[in-house]
């Protein structure tokens, strides 16, 4: 079932309008990959879904309600998560009120817990500082916030930017996990190759329009796509499955 | 008076200006931190407060403590106030925009205070009582209630801040505001409690300044600029950083005075101020957004 | 706020000059004589402004309700200074310009007052003032102004002279920082040195600090038996307060305008014994006695403890009398000339306008007698201040001796 669907959304700052003609669905469980160059306007997208943009029009829903009627601070009580690109976490608030300082989290103690299961490395420093953690572990810890209220979909914006090769697999590896758990995806990367390679679907994005979409397999697959916007394919790559 | 002696003395001054700067400084910190603005109405707030301690004592009530919550109570409520009907329509103006809306406040607070009141000085009628003299250091008894007061009141907005939810969504809203958005953090439930704090400790700097000095309508506008010196040096947006700074900067005014002369005094802790931020832009303790 | 009250007192102006503009036109007489009353009704002398106004237009009310002076009525323009330089060569100019007023009354503080003298001593326009200011000689270059109030540099004279004739024998002089403060100290430690006294320390501090305990310090370092003081009400505030929690043992010389009633009363008892010198004016005299009477029954207002209310109305009528006593038409300098006459010896001692008016028209010499004192004007346009002392004794101050400087 379609869980967020974005029809011919337009958003920008100021007079500016960064992404047009966006058509876009998210179903349940599913992983979604938005790609494209430097600029395309990827991250519009996902803050004009988060309603952090100051301009957007379009139609947006999100399990049927209309999004736009909804501030920010709202949109996380309908089961949207969402982790930006930068500062993705509270750097002055300890590991544990970062967890804490999330709305809508019903079963806070347990919930914790089961986030401390997962990313094992954070329970252990549950007193410390967010400065303090390392770029894997605070992007670790940026997911687990997100993941706090049990959302339907977090949206992640460029989530292995700025990670060492072996960071950018355990990452990746953790968000393979997420429709297990209930949680659809959407994913905004520049590391096309690798993202599409554990997504169900795929969209690129060139100049704020998307110029393809369809099943991640066959984008991969295509030649042209492969050229313009996947880069080489002796990128430096993980294992993670790649074709 | 031999020479340590001498200083000693003038250290203890310096602690006890020093403690009224940076309550100002913690009100303005705060502010800044969650709301993102320098707001110049806090003086003023602290003149507010203090003219409600002197209508308390004028109403023959001499408990100190009820003259205090009165200012704390009229603070908190003007600055909710304040909040409420004009800074809250300004939000994601602008630095500027609330900037000049917080001056007309100020403007606007200062002027009814002197047109309902007056342009008489008001005292606080506390005993004169002698000093306590510990080792030839001269310790008054009213500095000491002072100093107290000010620290629960730092205490306070500390436990606030580092122990309650609200603070802890207060100081996520000063970390990152989108990313407070984005975890549900809603900006109205958090700034009414924040200006709530804001007005308390307004009213205590108020009734410190109140006691310690003479209460006129531009009594607590003259505090401002060290206060700001304060926040600055503190590292902006940073509570610890503004209450070290404002004592610091009591203190070495004070222990300047032998050497430039008690005019200067004033100026000199501007270039130390603006010595300070030439070699460390971040203030002496760094800033929740530099840190970001 | 502030315009508010403004804009009522232009009101109050406006309405009390109606009557007279209306009489003059009907009467078909001539053009009425404009006069500016310049105070600072808001601002840091904003407890003395607003009354010094009133004052003026009450003198103006009498003067035309005994027919004028000099064959003119009075019209009053009335501005506020804002006790700033800046809204006052503001409002000067358009006294000057647009009023075309041939005389300014009122000015208060010493910045306005030296803003203000060189574009009325230009537009050849008598000017009045009680700014103690010693830099106003200096603009005052076609002898235009006067000055009805002691000189700070005269009151610091008179401090120093207090504190020697009660005998203390080393001293500490402690001054806030602006031109008034200052003089006072120059003058304190002119009469000082000039009686060989040692002073043991001197104290310029800033205003609006929140403890002078540091500059205390410093003037108590060296144990002086009296403090003389260079200061205003709020300072002295504080500086009392903390001096007497020192528990330091030492006395006091103060200007008057620094203490008041309600200041003694909050700081207690150990207020006793603290001195006070001022200027003496005409307290007491039934001159002030029938002013003060009279204002509070045409304007409801009290004016004890504002001593620039009674300057202010003898301004008034002190140009008044000149007028009358320089005949009809005269211009600004003959009016100057004769105000300096009929203010002091010889004549005969007058204190109401509808007298003085009467005596000058028999022919006689006058000499006005005010409702701030004896007036006298020297060869530079200031009032012969007689300086006393007082002391505060049970929370009252009590008169104590007139100073012989």
């Amino acid at each position: 079932m379609t869980l967020l669907r974005l029809t011919n959304v337009e958003a920008g700052y100021g007079d500016v309008n960064i992404v047009s003609g966006i058509d876009l669905d998210v179903s349940d469980d599913e992983i979604v990959t938005v790609a494209g160059t430097n600029g395309a306007g990827k991250s519009t997208i996902v803050k004009a879904t988060m309603g952090l943009t100051p301009r957007c029009a379009g139609t947006m829903t999100f399990g049927g309600v209309d999004l736009r009627r909804r501030p920010a601070e709202d949109r996380i009580r309908l089961g949207l998560g969402y982790v930006p690109q930068i500062a993705n976490v509270f750097m002055t608030l300890t590991i544990l009120e970062n967890l804490k300082v999330v709305e809508c989290v019903s079963d806070f103690t347990a919930r914790c817990a089961e986030m401390f299961d997962l990313f094992p490395i954070l329970a252990t420093r549950r007193h410390a500082k967010a400065s303090a953690l390392s770029g894997g572990e605070r992007q670790q810890l940026a997911i687990a916030r997100a993941l706090m209220p049990r959302p339907k979909l977090i949206a992640l914006d460029e989530p292995t930017a700025a990670l060492s090769p072996a960071l950018v697999a355990q990452v990746f590896d953790i968000i393979t996990q997420l429709p297990k758990m209930g949680v659809a995806v959407l994913i905004v990367e520049q590391r096309a190759r690798q993202s599409l390679a554990i997504s169900d679907r795929g969209y690129i994005l060139d100049s704020g329009r998307i110029v393809m979409n369809g099943k991640a397999s066959d984008l991969l697959a295509d030649a042209r796509m492969a050229e313009l916007y996947l880069g080489r394919e002796d990128e430096p790559s993980v294992d993670t499955g790649t074709p | 008076m031999n020479g340590s002696l001498f200083y000693l003395n003038l250290v203890m001054n310096g602690l006890v200006q020093g403690l009224v700067i940076g309550l100002a400084a913690l009100a303005l910190t705060l502010v800044f931190a969650v709301a993102r603005f320098p707001n110049a109405a806090t003086g003023d707030l602290m003149t507010v407060g203090a003219y409600a301690g002197i209508g308390v004592q004028a109403l023959n009530v001499r408990s100190v403590i009820v003259q205090g919550a009165a200012a704390i109570l009229a603070c908190s409520v003007l600055a909710i106030g304040q909040y409420w009907f004009v800074l809250r329509y300004l939000r994601g103006r602008g630095l500027v925009s609330l900037l000049l809306a917080s001056i007309g406040l100020a403007l606007a607070t200062r002027g009814a205070l002197s047109f309902f009141v007056g342009q008489d000085q008001y005292l606080f009628n506390t005993p004169i009582m002698r000093p306590y003299v510990i080792a030839g250091l001269r310790v008054q008894v009213v500095d000491l209630w002072l100093a107290v007061a000010s620290l629960v009141c730092v205490t306070a907005t500390f436990a606030m801040l580092f122990l309650t939810p609200v603070g802890r969504r207060m100081r996520a809203i000063a970390d990152n505001a989108e990313l407070a958005r984005a975890s549900g953090i809603r900006m109205q439930r958090v700034m009414i409690p924040l200006w709530a704090a804001v007005g308390a400790i307004c009213g205590v700097a108020g009734m410190i300044l109140g006691i310690k000095t003479v209460v006129l309508p531009e009594a607590g506008w003259h505090i401002l600029l060290p206060a700001f010196a304060a926040m600055v040096l503190g590292g902006l947006g940073n509570p610890i950083g503004a209450v070290v700074a404002g004592i610091l900067l009591g203190v070495v005014q004070e222990l300047s005075t032998p050497f430039v002369g008690f005019t200067y005094k004033i100026a000199l802790s501007f270039i130390v101020l603006a010595v300070i931020l030439t070699v460390r832009p971040q203030g002496l303790f760094g800033s929740a957004e530099v840190v970001r | 706020m502030i315009l508010n009250r403004r804009t009522l007192l232009k009101t109050a102006a406006v309405a009390g000059a109606m009557p007279a503009l209306m009489r003059t036109q009907g009467a078909g007489a001539a053009e009425p004589f404009r006069v500016g009353a310049l105070n600072p009704v808001t601002g840091a002398g904003s407890p003395y402004g607003s009354s010094m106004q009133k004052a003026i237009l009450f003198a103006v009310k009498e003067i035309n309700a005994a027919g004028g002076a000099g064959g003119q009525t009075l019209e009053v323009v009335a501005e506020d200074d804002q006790t700033s330089p800046e809204p006052a060569v503001l409002a000067a100019k358009k006294l000057v310009e647009v009023n075309k007023v041939r005389a300014v009354l009122g000015t208060w503080a010493s910045g306005v007052a030296l803003a203000v003298s060189p574009i009325f001593d230009a537009a050849g326009i008598i000017h009045t003032t009680v700014a103690g200011t010693s830099g106003l000689a200096a603009v005052n270059k076609k002898g235009f102004a006067f000055r009805f109030a002691g000189t700070s540099e005269g009151i610091g004279r008179s401090l120093a002279d207090g504190a020697l004739e009660e005998g203390f024998k080393r001293a500490s002089i402690m001054a806030f920082n602006n031109a008034s403060g200052r003089e006072m100290l120059q003058g304190a430690k002119s009469v000082l040195q000039k009686a060989g006294r040692e002073i043991v320390a001197e104290v310029i501090y800033e205003p609006n600090q929140p403890s002078y305990r540091s500059e205390i310090q410093a003037a108590l370092a060296k144990q002086p038996e009296v403090l003389i003081m260079g200061s205003f009400l709020p300072d002295l505030t504080i500086i009392l307060r903390e001096v007497l929690q020192s528990g330091a043992d030492v006395k006091f010389v103060v200007p008057a305008w620094a203490v008041t009633p309600k200041s003694i009363e909050a700081l207690g008892a150990a207020t006793d014994g603290v001195l006070l010198a001022d200027y003496e004016s005409a307290l007491g005299s039934d001159a002030y006695a029938s002013f003060k009477q009279r204002f509070k029954t045409d304007s409801g207002i009290d004016i004890s403890g504002n001593h620039y209310a009674s300057c202010a109305y003898d301004m008034a009528m002190t140009l008044a009398l000149g007028m009358e006593a320089a005949g009809a038409g005269a211009d600004n300098a003959a009016i100057v000339k004769a105000m300096h006459q009929i203010s002091g010896p010889p004549g005969k001692a007058v204190s109401s306008f509808a007298t003085g008016k009467e005596l000058i028209k028999s022919g006689q010499k006058i000499n006005y007698e005010g409702a701030s004192g004896p007036l006298d004007f020297d060869d530079g346009g200031n009032a012969k201040p007689i300086y006393k002392l007082m002391i505060v004794k049970d929370g009252k101050i009590n008169q104590h001796r007139i100073l012989k400087l």
